[in-house]
C-alpha cells in the first residue's frame, strides 16, 4: 500500500513468523530510510522464571517448530553446566546427530520450500503462483526430492526423540533413550539419495547465481563482522567448540572465546519500531558492531570442512571472496546453507557408522552443583545462546535466550535498506520490486518464532512514507 | 495399496486443540486395523505417505461449529497456499495429485467443536463426547472402507 511517502510491505511471505518493512522516502522520492519490523511478542524469558531446570529443556524447545531440537540441546547444555557434568560419548554423539538433522530439515525447508520458488519461477512471477505449489507444476523432481530430504531430517529426530516438534529427548547431563542399532541401519539407507539431492541443489544454485548475476551485488551486500563456533583447530563447528569473530577482510578479530563469557563481547540493543533486540559486538559499540551469524559467518570464518564434499564446495565458495577472503553479500547464505546441508547429511554418515553411536551408557546423573549456566550450540540460523540463573533447588530466577534471527537484525535491516535503495525510485510500487525486498530478508531465513519468544503466522507488510511521514503506500500479505 | 490411514493433529497442551490427536489416540487402542499417526501440525511430507493409502480421514478440532462435520476432500487446483511451513488436508491431496499423481481413492475431514483452547491437556467435556462421537462415524467409514475392494497400483 502507498499513502504518502512511505511504503509498507505486510507481510512478509516465506519467513518463518510475523513480520513487516516500511521504506522511508525523501522529498526527491529517493529511499531515506528502510527498516525491518517485528511486531510479535513472546516473552519466553520472562514466564520460564520460577520453572523448575528439569523442565526447561521441554519448554524452550516450543519456542519454535522449526528448530526445537537446537533450543532443546542448548538448554540441555545448560543444565549440564549447573550440573557440573561431562556427558558420556554416545550421548554427545547422539546430541550431535540431533542437531545435525536439524540442520538438514530446516536447511532443506529454507531453500526447497521458502526461497526456490523465487529463483527458479522468478521475481517477477505471478505471485499466485510464485510458491511452493507453483513449483510442482514444473519442477516435480526437484520439489519430491526436497520433501524427502526434509523427511530424511525430521525422520531422525523422531527416531531418536520419539516425535518429530517438540521431543523433550535431550536432558541435563545427557540424553533419555540411546538409538536402536536397527534404526541406525535404517537411517544409514537414506545417505546416497540424500546427498545425491544435495548435490543437485548445489548444481541448481550456481546456475541461479549466473542468472541473477545483475541482481545479486545489491543483495545485502555490505561489511560486518561475522561470529560462529569453529572447533579447537578452526574447522566448522556445530556443538561444541569456541566462538571466532572476524571482519570482512579476513581479520581475526577474537578468537577460541569461550561461548560462556558471551556477555563480554556481545551487548543487545533495543528500537522503539521493533520487538526484536538489536545484538553488536561490545567493544565496536552500537550500531557499529553489526554481525551477521549462520551459514554465511560458518563457512567464512572456518578454516576448513572436515567432510569431503562439503570441504571441496567450500573452496569453491571462498573463491568468490575474492582479494578481501570473506563473502560479504548477502546472497550467499543461501550457497553456505546448502554447503551445510551437505556437510550434515556427509556428518550424519559418520556419526551412524560409529559403533560409540548405538552405546547404553548416556546419562550422566547428578544435581545443582552451580548457581549459573550456559549452553551454546549452532542452530541452522547461527549461534545460540541458553543462560540460566537458578536456586540451591534448581528454581530458574533468571533467563537470558540469545536467538540466531535477533543477531541477525542489523545486517536484516542493512539488507532491506540497500535493496529498497537500489530498486525504488518512489513513484511506483511494483510486486516484483516488493519481493526483492522480502527476498533480502529470506536470505537470512529468519525465524521470528524464536527470536522475539510469537505466537501466530509469519507473513510481512511493507509500507512507504514520505519525508513527513505520511503513509504513501502498503502492501499486505 | 494399504487400506485405511487415520490422522489426527493438533495441540495437545492447548485444550480442545488436542482432540484430532485423542481421537486417533482411541481407535489406535481399539484396535480398528487402520494405520493411525498423530501430529502437531501438518507436513508437505505426510503426502507421500498418504498415496500408499485407499482412504485417509484427519481429524481435527474446530472453533467454528457446534457439530462433529464430516467433509470429503478431492483435489482441487493449487491456488491456494497459506504461504507457510503447515499445510491443511486439502493442500496435502492437492500435494498428492500434484507431485505424485496418486490420490487415495477416499480422503474425508472430520472436524470436531472445540471451546476452550486455553493452555491445557484435558479436553472440556463438550469436546469430549464430541470426540467420542467423531470416533463412532470414523468406525462406520472404516467399516464401509473395510467392506470395498482393495486397489492396486
Amino acid at each position: 500500500m502507498k499513502m504518502g511517502n512511505t511504503i509498507t510491505i505486510s507481510p512478509v511471505t516465506r519467513i518463518e513468523g510475523h513480520a513487516k518493512i516500511t521504506i522511508h522516502l525523501a522529498e526527491d522520492g529517493t529511499v531515506q530510510d528502510a527498516r525491518f519490523h517485528v511486531n510479535e511478542f513472546r516473552g519466553f524469558e520472562k514466564f520460564c522464571e520460577g520453572r523448575l531446570l528439569w523442565e526447561m529443556p521441554g519448554i524452550t524447545s516450543r519456542i519454535c517448530g522449526i528448530c526445537p531440537a537446537s533450543h532443546l540441546v542448548a538448554s540441555a547444555k545448560a543444565g549440564d553446566d549447573i550440573f557440573a557434568v561431562d556427558i558420556p560419548e554416545t550421548a554427545e554423539k547422539l546430541r550431535r546427530l540431533l542437531t545435525l538433522a536439524q540442520w538438514a530439515q530446516s536447511h532443506a525447508l529454507s531453500f526447497f520450500h521458502l526461497s526456490s520458488p523465487d529463483f527458479l519461477l522468478g521475481f517477477d512471477s505471478d505471485p499466485a503462483k510464485r510458491n511452493v505449489f507453483g513449483l510442482m507444476e514444473n519442477h516435480k523432481d526437484l520439489v519430491r526430492r526436497g520433501i524427502r530430504l526434509r523427511r530424511f531430517g525430521q525422520e531422525i529426530i523422531e527416531i531418536l526423540g520419539g516425535r518429530r516438534i517438540h521431543t523433550p529427548w535431550a536432558i541435563a547431563g545427557g540424553v533419555r533413550e540411546p538409538l536402536d542399532p536397527a534404526k541406525r541401519d535404517y537411517l544409514l539407507t537414506w545417505i546416497p539419495e540424500a546427498k545425491e539431492t544435495a548435490c543437485i541443489a548445489l548444481d541448481l544454485l550456481k546456475t541461479i547465481h549466473d542468472k541473477y548475476k545483475h541482481d545479486i551485488p545489491n543483495f545485502g551486500n555490505f561489511r560486518s563482522l561475522f561470529v560462529g563456533l569453529v572447533s579447537k583447530d578452526g574447522g566448522l563447528e556445530y556443538y561444541g567448540g569456541s566462538l571466532r569473530i572476524m571482519d570482512s577482510s579476513w581479520n581475526t578479530i577474537a578468537d577460541q572465546i569461550d561461548p560462556k563469557t558471551y556477555r563480554d563481547h556481545i551487548a543487545e540493543a533495543t528500537e522503539p519500531w521493533s520487538y526484536l533486540k538489536f545484538p553488536y559486538y561490545k567493544p565496536f559499540g552500537y550500531p557499529k558492531g553489526m554481525y551477521r551469524v549462520g551459514p554465511l559467518a560458518r563457512v567464512n570464518i572456518c578454516d576448513y570442512i572436515e567432510t569431503p564434499l562439503a570441504e571441496a564446495e567450500r573452496v569453491q565458495f571462498k573463491a568468490l571472496a575474492g582479494e578481501l577472503g570473506v563473502v560479504n553479500n548477502s546472497f550467499y547464505y543461501h550457497y553456505a546453507r546448502l554447503i551445510e546441508l551437505l556437510f550434515a547429511i556427509e556428518k550424519i554418515e559418520q556419526l551412524l557408522n560409529d559403533s560409540a553411536i548405538v552405546g547404553s551408557t548416556i546419562r550422566s546423573n547428578a544435581m545443582i552443583n552451580r548457581t549459573e549456566g550456559i549452553g551454546v550450540v549452532e542452530a541452522p540460523r547461527g549461534v545460540l545462546f541458553h543462560h540460566y540463573w537458578v536456586n540451591g533447588d534448581g528454581v530458574l530466577q533468571k533467563v537470558n535466550l540469545l536467538i540466531a534471527t535477533g543477531q541477525n537484525n542489523l545486517a536484516m535491516n542493512r539488507t532491506v535498506r540497500q535493496i529498497a535503495t537500489h530498486y525504488i525510485d518512489g513513484s511506483k510500487i511494483t510486486e516484483g520490486m516488493l519481493n526483492r525486498i522480502e527476498s533480502g530478508i529470506r536470505m537470512f531465513d529468519p525465524c521470528l518464532s524464536c527470536s522475539t519468544h510469537a505466537i501466530g503466522t509469519m507473513p510481512l507488510d511493507i509500507q512507504l512514507f514520505d519525508e513527513k511521514n505520511n503513509l504513501l503506500d502498503e502492501r499486505h500479505r | 495399496m494399504k487400506k485405511t490411514l487415520l490422522i489426527g493433529y493438533g495441540n495437545t497442551l492447548r485444550g480442545d486443540d488436542g482432540a484430532g490427536v485423542r481421537a486417533v489416540t482411541i481407535l489406535s487402542n481399539e484396535g480398528t486395523g487402520a494405520d493411525c499417526f498423530t501430529t502437531q501440525e501438518l507436513h508437505p511430507e505426510i503426502a507421500q505417505t498418504m498415496t500408499e493409502y485407499q482412504s485417509v480421514i484427519f481429524f481435527d478440532a474446530a472453533l467454528d461449529t457446534d457439530c462433529v462435520q464430516l467433509t470429503r476432500i478431492r483435489p482441487t487446483y493449487l491456488d491456494e497456499f497459506d504461504n507457510t511451513h503447515t499445510y491443511s488436508p486439502q493442500a496435502l491431496v492437492n500435494v498428492c495429485h500434484a507431485l505424485y499423481r496418486a490420490v487415495p481413492a477416499n480422503t474425508y475431514l472430520i472436524r470436531i467443536p472445540a471451546y476452550n483452547i486455553e493452555f491445557s491437556e484435558n479436553l472440556s467435556s463438550e469436546t469430549n463426547d464430541k470426540t467420542l462421537e467423531s470416533v463412532e462415524a470414523a468406525k462406520n467409514i472404516i467399516l464401509l472402507q473395510d467392506q470395498q475392494p482393495v486397489a492396486h497400483g
